[in-house]
């Protein structure tokens, strides 16, 4: 074999072996195409064209190095997602177990194929996970209770969406529940998310909720209060039925409402600043306000207002109202009424105490202030018997307390008299009380009222009244009886006088005969005595000095006394308007008394002074001027018992007293038109006070000449029915050198007047008795006389000295008087005077 | 937080049609496959394959990455980005 052949057959066989590579590349280049293709089919692409590579671009290229490299980083990526995924499912797991809901998976034949602890818990707590994994769902959750609709999982098989369902009660529990479909990559509905939301405890709060809220909203619709709330807008939030019925608005109205709206307008300005100061927190516990209805009605309301604030902002008011209309009226009237009482109160003129049932003050009118001293605001709460001090005035003893009788009795009691009241400055004051308990409407006493008068003047006039009509009926009496009794005296005293002048030889008769004629004349003197009070005694008044009578006579009484008195008299006294001779006896009997009272001896006060009299003090005179006298002893004194009856006729407690001298002085001071009082302390003394008329304006007349048993002559014509009257006048008359005629009745001396008249001898002077029993008077026949002679010259002597002709005889037509009995000097003097006035 | 502004890389494999362009597109993935993860590059892969728009956004999606298609005037714009 050459070296040819072996070429040759070298090169064939090489030729061989390339054929053999070349188809072994083409099959491996093959085979890198198909798995290339493989790899990009899975790569989702399409396979590659041989145009698009060629064989040694593909070596080149490496695809199979690309898409490997890709799996790698898909695989990378798909082994991260998996970690995720496992951590997901672990996660999911946790979630679906350690929910607070119940959650199931269900197959597309409704069977169970998970569930979580939830679940298990609400429907099947006993069962093994596996007994229950493929049981049917109707098995294990509803048992045949299907909500009304419908099996929820059918529903979402058939509408292929979530349904839900509310409130579906299964084994106790209420659940809501929602039911999910959960499909395949294709779509298609292969399972169903079961989640029941156990709702029970929600249901159970829900229901304490609205109960909680009907009682609260039961209580605020039937108050009879009015509750509202309103917004920070001045909006109406919530309203109760009273509210809604007090103003009149329905529900739907009040929603439209503003505040403002049912505020009276008289009130916005100030509820605005209130309404701004509520939402700034401010709380409003005594709120008083006018709301308007919608009637119009004016509905005054008082109550509470506060706000509801959250973060401190305002959410709401809450306001609670009382309508007080009608306790407000109430109120205005009760109101009214108390100052209608309280004025009424004030106005009585009465004293007015009221107390509680402790007999402590609780008010007082202005009267009880005034009797009693105290102010109201000072004695309110005071005991009654510190602000009232009061004693009997009879006995002297402190009266008790009549609060205290009320409040123990329960009955009115009442003390007309005798009761004094001490007033806080010690003055003294007669009260007539009584007391009443106050009752309530149940009729328990709640304190008592007492009513007191003042009734010191009214006691004082009630003595005098007491006093005068003792006096009248004595001075009926002894008027009833002085004219005889004087027309006696006249007789005995006449022929006593006559019978001295013919005694001139025995002394001894003579002596008998002025003692007799002595007690005539103190008879007298008591007949006169008894007559000054008697009715009808008018005193014959002239302006005099009083600074004289009360000297002269207190000397004059106090002659051979232990007794000094001392005076103090001003000089410009005024005179009085008095009768000398009737205050003379006063005088006389108040220093007699006054001397008697201190038998140790004594100073005796005289005091005099001018006093214009006013209502203010308290006096029972007429305004004006008056001249006070006081007579002042420091002897025994008169109880307290007594006091009151001095001036009483026939009242003493001497023993030789006849009762008269101060019943008298009394009389003549009140026949005046003064007064006379006394107070007195026993042990200490006694004091008189006697307040006369006083004549500032005049000037006293020198004192009358004394006259004398002056003779005269001429006829004298004397009427008198006595004839033992026309016998002693007969009889002084013709001593006296008179010639006499006598008549018994005024028809026979008007008769013998005109008979002298014309026959050219008329009588010089009448006596003429003023009383003729069954025949004409004096006064008659003086009117008669007049009209026969104007100048008639008639003196009117009667036994009636307090008849008012013989005050005021010249009235009547007569030119003197004489009282009745006389002597012989009495008759003289008045002739004389008569006859010698032109 | 420090945020990363990524390089943008682009390549143009316009006038490639499938699978070329996708194993030209996956070879340039794989090269920054590390760096796009991170965040630090951004690959813009300009295209006018409409088979190219589905089959590069599915693979770099499945490789884990965040792919954007955007149409441009003349061709499609493959944004291929850290997820």
């Amino acid at each position: 074999m050459n070296n040819d052949d072996a070429l040759r057959e070298e090169i064939t066989r090489l030729q061989t072996e390339n054929e053999g590579l070349r188809r072994k590349l083409a099959r491996k280049t093959e085979y890198i195409r198909s798995k290339v293709d493989c790899m990009l089919g899975i790569m989702g692409t399409l396979p590659l064209r041989p145009e698009e590579l060629d064989d040694d671009t593909l070596v080149d290229l490496d695809p199979i190095g690309i898409v490997a490299d890709s799996f790698a980083q898909v695989l990378s990526h798909l082994h991260e997602t998996n970690a995720k995924l496992e951590i997901a499912y672990e996660q999911t797991a946790a979630i679906f177990d350690a929910a607070g809901i119940g959650i199931v998976v269900f197959d597309d034949r409704m069977r169970i194929l998970s569930f979580n602890k939830q679940l298990k818990e609400y429907f099947f707590p006993l069962l093994d996970d596996d007994s229950v994994i493929g049981s049917q769902c109707r098995d294990r959750i509803c048992s045949g209770n299907e909500p009304a609709d419908g099996c929820l999982c059918l529903k979402v098989r058939e509408s292929g969406a979530t349904v839900g369902a509310r409130n579906i009660q299964y084994h106790g529990r209420t659940y809501d529940i929602v039911f999910t479909p959960v499909r395949d990559q294709a779509g298609a509905i292969t399972r169903c998310l079961g989640v029941f939301h156990d709702i029970s405890h929600q249901k159970r709060g829900e229901e304490a909720l609205r109960l909680s809220e009907e009682r609260y909203r039961d209580l605020f619709e039937h108050a009879n209060d009015l509750i509202q709330s309103v917004s920070p807008d001045g909006r109406f939030i919530y309203t109760n039925r009273s509210w809604r019925e007090t103003l009149g608005y329905s529900e739907e109205e009040v929603s439209n409402l503003h505040i403002f709206d049912i505020i009276d307008p008289s009130c916005h300005s100030h509820c605005a600043e209130l309404f701004t100061e509520v939402m700034s927190g401010r709380k409003l516990d005594h709120l008083e306000v006018t709301f308007v209805a919608k009637d119009g009605r004016r509905i005054v309301v008082e109550g509470s207002v506060n706000c509801n604030l959250e973060d401190g902002l305002p959410v709401a008011t809450r306001s609670i109202f009382r309508d007080v209309t009608e306790r407000k009226a109430a109120e205005e009237a009760l109101a009214t009424e108390k100052e209608q009482l309280a004025v009424t109160l004030r106005s009585i003129g009465d004293g007015v105490i009221t107390t509680d049932t402790g007999g402590r003050i609780v008010l007082m009118n202005k009267i009880a202030e005034d009797l009693t001293g105290w102010g109201q605001e000072e004695a309110c709460g005071e005991p009654l018997e510190r602000i009232l001090n009061i004693f009997n005035g009879k006995t002297g003893k402190a009266r008790s307390n009549p609060a205290e009788e009320v409040l123990r009795t329960g009955r009115t009691v009442v003390k007309a008299s005798h009761t004094v009241l001490i007033a806080r400055d010690g003055s003294k004051r007669i009260i007539a009380d009584s007391c009443a308990p106050i009752s309530n409407r149940e009729s328990s006493i709640i304190g008592m009222v007492l009513v007191f008068r003042d009734i010191t003047e009214q006691e004082a006039l009630k003595a005098n009244l007491q006093r005068a009509e003792k006096l009248e009926s004595l001075g009926i009496l002894a008027g009833g009886i002085a004219h005889d009794f004087n027309n006696m005296l006249t007789g005995i005293l006449g022929n006593i006088s006559i019978a001295k002048m013919c005694a001139t030889g025995d002394s001894r008769v003579r002596e008998r005969l002025e003692e007799a004629e002595k007690a005539a004349l103190r008879t007298r003197d008591l007949t006169q005595q008894l007559l000054t009070f008697a009715k009808g005694g008018a005193p014959v008044k002239k302006t005099s000095s009083i600074a004289e009578i009360l000297t002269d006579l207190s000397n004059f009484a106090l002659r051979g006394s232990n007794v000094g008195c001392c005076f103090d008299i001003p000089d410009d006294l005024w005179p009085g308007d008095i009768d000398p001779g009737q205050i003379s006896q006063v005088i006389h009997n108040l220093v007699i008394n006054a001397d008697q009272a201190m038998p140790d001896g004594g100073m005796i006060h005289v005091n005099a002074q001018n006093k214009v009299v006013t209502g203010r003090d308290r006096l029972p005179l007429a305004d004006g001027s008056y001249i006070h006298i006081s007579i002042r002893d420091t002897g025994v004194g008169i109880s307290a018992e007594h006091l009151p009856m001095i001036f009483d006729p026939y009242f003493t407690t001497k023993q030789r007293g006849s009762g008269l001298g101060l019943a008298t002085s009394y009389s003549i001071v009140s026949h005046h038109m003064g007064c006379i009082t006394a107070e007195s302390e026993p042990g200490k003394g006694t004091t008189f006070h006697v307040y006369l008329p006083a004549t500032p304006q005049e000037t006293v007349a020198p004192p009358p000449q004394a006259a004398g048993h002056a003779t005269g002559s001429g006829r004298i014509l004397v009427m008198d029915d006595e004839p033992m009257i026309r016998e002693v006048a007969g009889a002084f008359l013709g001593m006296l050198g008179y010639d006499v005629s006598f008549a018994e009745h005024g028809e026979e001396a008007i008769a013998l007047y005109r008979e002298a008249l014309q026959s050219g001898r008329p009588f010089a002077a009448v006596v003429m008795d003023l009383t003729i029993p069954g025949g004409m008077g004096g006064k008659e026949a003086i009117r008669r006389l007049l009209e026969i002679d104007p100048n008639v010259k008639a003196l009117v002597s009667s036994g009636y000295s307090t008849d008012p002709v013989m005050a005021d005889y010249r009235n009547f037509g007569f030119k003197g008087v004489v009282l009745k009995p006389y002597v012989i000097g009495d008759l003289s003097s008045a002739l004389q005077s008569v006859i010698s006035e032109s | 937080m420090t945020t990363i502004t990524p390089q943008v890389i682009e390549f143009d494999i316009c006038g490639q049609i499938c699978p070329a362009s996708l194993l030209v597109a996956l070879r340039e993935i794989n090269r920054h496959v590390l760096k796009i993860k991170e965040g630090s590059i951004r690959l813009l892969i300009k295209t006018d394959n409409r088979d190219g728009t589905h089959t590069i956004p599915e693979a770099a999606y499945n490789m884990g990455l965040k792919v954007e298609v955007q149409k441009s005037e003349s061709c499609y714009v493959i944004t291929i980005a850290k997820r």
